[in-house]
């Protein structure tokens, strides 16, 4: 199983940490490209969080692929 | 994978029940917002019967230099804040479809279904213009989904009913003050 996904906080400019609203996340939509994520809260809060890496730029490849599927027991 | 929180904003004062990123992410900014100069634009719908628009650069939210102007954004504030003058908004949606530019729909507590033209430009013209008031469920509005197929065609839910034939809004996006004809088109099962 996948580990959760960790949300930093970002660091302000005078050093101190950015505190993420400790109120329960009741909304989440994931940009269309994956680099940004919102997170909606119940205090009525809106987070916008952006991914640090790269990482998203494997994923039209990913999509483009076709899933490989095991051959199952009526497969010949 | 890492994210980083970049943008944290304070506009609603109840829980926040949706949120919505725009379908036309960056390196498409023809058919973003044309109030948003960035190239992510969310919305989010809330308890407070308000709807806000946020917009951020990805490129420069996660850059290490760029990483900590939380306290920076929040000077800003959010793209376009506008109340819905209704109860609660359940969900929202986005029109994806080319030449619409920037309209949302909006699902209500009450029972309505509002489209919305978001207002170009910059500074105090940025506005939400009401198109539609669309009425037909008798219970709370708990979605809706603008038709990927069709522009003139939402599809909502309620509490009581998912209406079908869907909601057909009149002659594209040119109807202002068209209720009648709405409520007509919906009580008659649509098209």
């Amino acid at each position: 199983m996948d580990k959760p996904i960790p949300l930093l906080p970002s660091r302000g400019t005078t050093g101190q940490p950015a505190t993420a609203a400790a109120a329960a996340a009741t909304a989440l939509d994931v940009a269309p490209d994956g680099a940004m994520l919102a997170v909606g809260t119940a205090d009525g809060s809106v987070e916008l969080y952006a991914r640090c890496s790269g990482m998203f730029s494997n994923r039209a490849i990913y999509l483009a692929s076709p899933p490989v599927l095991a051959p199952g027991p009526d497969d010949s | 994978m890492d994210w980083r929180l970049a943008h944290v904003y304070r506009e609603h004062t109840k829980r926040v029940g949706h949120v919505l990123w725009h379908p036309t992410a960056a390196g498409t900014p023809a058919r973003a917002p044309p109030c948003a100069a960035a190239a992510y634009v969310a919305a989010s719908a809330s308890d407070d019967a308000r709807v806000c628009l946020y917009a951020a650069n990805a490129s420069a939210a996660a850059s290490t230099a760029a990483a900590s102007t939380v306290e920076e954004v929040q000077r800003v504030g959010c793209l376009l804040s506008f109340s819905t003058e209704g109860k609660s908004v359940s969900q929202l949606s986005w029109c994806a479809h080319a030449g619409s530019r920037a309209h949302l729909a909006t699902a209500h507590a009450d029972g309505g279904v509002k489209v919305w033209a978001l207002g170009g430009g910059g500074g105090p013209q940025r506005a939400a213009t009401l198109l539609a008031h669309l009425r037909g469920h008798s219970g709370r509005v708990l979605c809706v989904s603008w038709s990927l197929t069709d522009p003139d065609v939402l599809y909502t839910g309620a509490s009581l009913s998912v209406q079908f034939p869907p909601l057909r809004m009149a002659c594209s996006f040119s109807f202002n003050a068209q209720n009648l004809l709405l409520q007509q088109r919906f009580g008659g099962g649509g098209s």
